[in-house]
């Protein structure tokens, strides 16, 4: 059976060696920024909640003088990494209907973190009490977080899906421990969920979309 | 017919197919830079495995201007994404249908 034209089974795997080969390194490239982007995010919870939890207990550890400039600091750090990203990926040599989709998506991201901006300092300025403020602007905007995650839907992104389902459970739990707890959760748990997908994307186990051949 | 497409069965042009499947959403380009950074491969020989595939109707290449620099487009075409799932069906097969 093992001629030139119906080749053996030796040669059949080392085929499927070099496709499979080439599906991780391709999918860990196109992934890269995004992995990247998730462990600047990763990082900046855990640091900027973090610091706000220690000088948010009965014991602060970190002057609140302190705590909010580091916090915002890291939101910022994030920010200008997501719009650095997504301006690299916008010239990343692929065209089409992805690249619109795409960009779609990141807009959808800054509008919706725009508008969870103002709804909360429309709040704010009808009387909502600094209390109430502290636990509910986080709680917004991870639930913001969370619902735009779940729109990896669109593209049967699990990973995605999965990250937004996390970020809307943080959301609630967090919000109902109430403060100093709350920032803990935020530090601790988003952290953890945004970096193991990071490293499953990294590594080629998880596609961030379905494999496009077997669709 | 139990042959392997002999235009994808050659590793780089097997390479090639899978990237650019993996890569290329229906309606999708990438730049030739982009495509030889996916690949790793030197840019004589990807031209050449490119020649012999866009040959058998399964990818398309096209020059266009990016602002003042030509640039050249390579889409994967809808024979060429029906002949890599055969292709890959086929390898399967012949390994006893595993994945």
């Amino acid at each position: 059976m093992s001629d030139q034209t119906n080749p053996g089974r030796d040669q059949a795997e080392r085929m499927l060696r070099v496709m499979q080969s080439q599906q991780r390194m391709t999918q860990s490239r196109l992934v890269r920024s995004y992995v990247v982007l998730l462990a600047v995010w990763a990082a900046a919870w855990a640091i900027g909640f973090g610091v706000l939890y220690l000088s948010a207990t009965p014991d602060p550890l970190v002057p609140a003088a302190a705590a909010w400039p580091v916090f915002a600091a890291c939101i910022v750090v994030a920010i200008v990494w997501s719009i650095a990203t997504g301006v690299r990926s916008a010239s990343s040599g692929i065209r089409g209907a992805s690249r619109v989709q795409g960009m779609l998506y990141g807009w959808s991201w800054t509008m919706a973190m725009v508008g969870a901006s103002i709804l909360l300092a429309g709040a704010q300025r009808v009387g909502l009490p600094p209390d109430t403020a502290a636990v509910l602007y986080p709680g917004v905007f991870a639930l913001v977080v969370g619902i735009l995650y779940l729109g990896g839907a669109l593209w049967r992104s699990l990973p995605q899906y999965a990250l937004g389902v996390v970020f809307i459970a943080v959301a609630g739990i967090a919000t109902f421990l109430g403060t100093p707890v709350h920032y803990l959760v935020y530090a601790v748990v988003g952290p953890i969920a945004m970096l193991v997908v990071a490293v499953l994307l990294g590594r080629g186990v998880l596609p961030l979309e379905p494999r496009r051949d077997t669709a | 017919m139990n042959d392997l497409d002999p235009v994808i069965h050659a590793p780089a042009r097997l390479r090639i197919m899978t990237a650019l499947t993996e890569a290329l959403a229906d309606g999708d380009d990438i730049t030739f830079p982009a495509l030889q950074k996916l690949l790793d491969m030197t840019a004589g020989n990807l031209t050449t495995h490119l020649a012999k595939l866009e040959a058998a109707g399964y990818v398309g290449i096209a020059k266009a201007f990016s602002g003042r620099k030509p640039t050249t487009f390579i889409t994967l075409t809808p024979t060429g994404r029906t002949a890599f799932r055969t292709y890959r069906a086929h390898l399967l097969d012949l390994l006893g249908g595993s994945s």
